[in-house]
This record gives C-alpha cells, sequence and structure tokens, in this order.
C-alpha cells in the first residue's frame, strides 16, 4: 500500500548529508531500515535534496553511463535514471521498484557528489584500528570481505566500498552503507587515514612500502568512477595525487600472512618514516 | 614525420605530475596513461606548441644519446601518443 503524500528521510554519509523525499512511504520505510546507521538525527540546513520517483521501467544498458553538462550530472543505469545538479544541490531519481535499486543509485551519486567534496568511493575493505583507518583496496575476487572477516578487534567500514576524504590536508576514511556479502554490523564512522594497502599475492614479510606512482596508480584503478569528463578527470587525479603524495602506500599478502601482523608491520614502518 | 609542422597538446586532458611521470587521462579514451621518464619531459616542452624539430633538438641537449636513436624513438613516441588522442600532430 502506497502512501501518496511526499515523505523525507535523513542520511548522513561521508560527511555529507543527504535529504530523500518520496511519495512512497513503503520505500522510506525500507530505505531507513538498510541504512540505519546512517539516518542522521542532528539535522542542518546544508543538504543535497535527493527525490525518488519509483517509476522506471529496467533497461538493458551495457554499462553506467554519465554525462555532464556544466553542473548538472545525468547518470543511467539498467534501474534508475537520474539528474544530479551540483550547483542547486538537488537530484531526481526515477528507480525502478526492486531491492537494491536505490543503494545502487545512491553509490554513483556518491561518486559524483564527493569529487566536489574533495572525496571518492574506492574499492576496499576499510579497517578501524585502535583509532586509525586502513584501507584493504583491490578488484572483485581480490579478498576484500575476507580481510573484513578476519579482521577481528577492528571496526569493519566496508568491505566493498570505502569513502575517503581529505579535510584541512588531513585524510580521512568513512564507513559507508556500501557493501558486499559481510554480514556484520557497519556503523557511521570516520577515523584519520593511516594507510593505503593494495591487496596483492607473495610478498615477503606480508608487506611491501609503495613509491607515490605505484600508490597514485593503484588508487586510480580502484576509484568508483564514472563521469569521464575534463573537468571531473582533473579534479579526480589532482586529489589522488594530494592524497598519494600524504599517505603512505602498501602492497599487502593477507592469503599468507596474518592480518594483525601486517596492520602491525604497516604502523611500525609508518612511524619509522 | 619530418615533414610535420606544429605538435600541439590535448588541452583538455586532465593530468599531474607525480614523482618524474607524467600521469594523462583524456575523455575520449577514458584511460589513464602513464609518460615515464624522457616521455613525461616531453609532455612538459609541449606545454607551448613546437615543431617535431624543435622538440628534437630540446631532447638531444638534455639526454645523452645518438641523434638517429633519440629521432627515431621521439618519431614513435609522438606517433604513440597521437593515436591515443594525448596530442595532435598539425601538418
Amino acid at each position: 500500500m502506497k502512501n501518496r503524500e511526499s515523505q523525507v528521510m535523513d542520511l548522513l554519509i561521508g560527511g555529507i548529508y543527504i535529504k530523500i523525499k518520496s511519495n512512497n512511504s513503503y520505500f522510506l520505510r525500507k530505505t531507513a531500515d538498510e541504512f540505519k546507521s546512517f539516518v542522521l538525527e542532528n539535522k542542518t540546513s546544508d543538504y543535497f535534496l535527493i527525490e525518488v520517483i519509483d517509476d522506471y521501467i529496467p533497461k538493458e544498458i551495457d554499462a553506467i553511463s554519465v554525462k555532464r553538462k556544466d553542473s548538472v550530472f545525468k547518470a543511467q543505469a539498467d534501474e534508475f535514471i537520474a539528474s544530479i545538479d551540483l550547483g542547486k544541490k538537488i537530484a531526481k531519481v526515477h528507480v525502478a521498484d526492486l531491492a537494491g535499486v536505490f543503494n545502487c543509485f545512491l553509490r554513483v551519486f556518491y561518486s559524483i557528489v564527493l569529487l566536489d567534496n574533495n572525496g571518492f568511493l574506492v574499492h576496499a575493505a576499510g579497517l578501524s584500528f585502535q583509532g586509525k583507518g586502513y584501507v584493504f583496496s583491490g578488484a572483485s575476487e581480490s579478498g576484500k570481505t575476507t580481510t573484513a572477516r578476519m579482521a577481528q578487534d577492528c571496526k569493519v567500514f566496508s568491505d566493498e566500498l570505502v569513502l575517503i576524504r581529505q579535510i584541512n590536508k588531513h585524510n580521512f576514511i568513512y564507513s559507508t552503507p556500501f557493501h558486499g556479502e559481510f554480514e556484520g554490523d557497519i556503523l557511521s564512522d570516520c577515523v584519520d587515514l593511516e594507510a593505503l594497502a593494495f591487496l596483492s599475492k607473495d610478498i615477503p614479510r606480508g608487506y611491501k612500502r609503495l613509491s607515490k606512482i605505484e600508490i597514485f596508480t593503484s588508487l586510480m584503478v580502484n576509484i568508483f568512477f564514472f563521469s569521464w569528463d575534463d573537468e571531473s578527470n582533473q579534479k579526480l587525479i589532482n586529489l589522488v595525487s594530494c592524497i598519494g603524495e600524504s599517505q603512505s602506500g602498501y602492497k599487502v599478502d593477507l592469503f599468507n600472512y596474518d592480518i594483525r601482523r601486517v596492520i602491525n608491520g604497516i604502523s611500525k614502518n609508518n612511524n619509522s618514516q | 614525420m619530418e615533414s610535420v609542422k606544429t605538435i600541439i597538446r590535448n588541452n583538455k586532458a586532465a593530468w599531474q605530475q607525480v614523482e618524474d611521470n607524467v600521469i594523462v587521462v583524456t575523455s575520449q579514451t577514458r584511460k589513464m596513461h602513464i609518460l615515464e621518464g624522457v616521455g613525461g619531459r616531453i609532455w612538459q616542452l609541449l606545454e607551448n606548441p613546437m615543431s617535431r624539430n624543435e622538440l628534437i633538438e630540446k631532447i638531444q641537449i638534455e639526454y645523452d644519446a645518438p641523434p638517429w636513436q633519440i629521432q627515431e624513438d621521439i618519431d614513435n613516441f609522438l606517433k604513440e601518443l597521437s593515436e591515443k588522442l594525448i596530442i595532435k600532430i598539425n601538418g
């Protein structure tokens, strides 16, 4: 049963406040439940409004496409079509009434909005250990979910997409509701980023420090990014360069080495530099 | 290639210097290209459009290699950059 009167709910992901408006109360309840750790209670006046209309008929599309004209982005995938105006901070999305579609849209939405907020989403497992953030990045099947599952005594920030932002020259990692098959709870959180790690195999001692260019290229290929216009490209590579310059990076082998041992090794290595 | 008049960077391409390398991303190819060493230096020199011969002269001053080798390498490199839409060759 759908209530046609518009209602709103508020989420805070990566320090960016969004207000979701829909006339489908069931959709909002379902979304509030899915994103429960990220529902915002202390609301502010600075938000991005997303109007959700559940009338989209799925279409087969090769890949997610994003096109830009000035500050307006048009995004299209199999199960949604959206217009995102960064200038006015308003988005309108037509979604198919299927499970997971709004989550999929939000990933694309954040990949666009974050670029204007010195941030990006990266394919990674994110962990917080003793108040410090570690990103374990890698492609599909590289072991991100396994890393999250192995990480005892750590808070898990995601096993699929982690959010990184640079604020006042400090790098932060934020948890996200964009996760894979990890079964545990992921709570809204943010910590200083201690190291970027890239999942690999056959690394002696379990970790190997990377050069700046290796950090840059490893990070670039793992960023969740669809907006290939020149302005967005320039913003992204400037940001990745800034983060790569200021952050240590490692190739890590968690197949053959214990995760706590690798984290301790990285931490010691960082302190000795 | 000797008749080439002017070599021009794709000024719309996004780029960034990282250590001795230049990273170039073009919206047309949607790919990240890494120009290492001399390649990165050629990109820097092309900040202002110049002829093939001017470019070869400048590289000959900076790098120790036989002139024929430099000419051959630069011609191959420029062809590759042009195919990847990183530069435009007029003439």
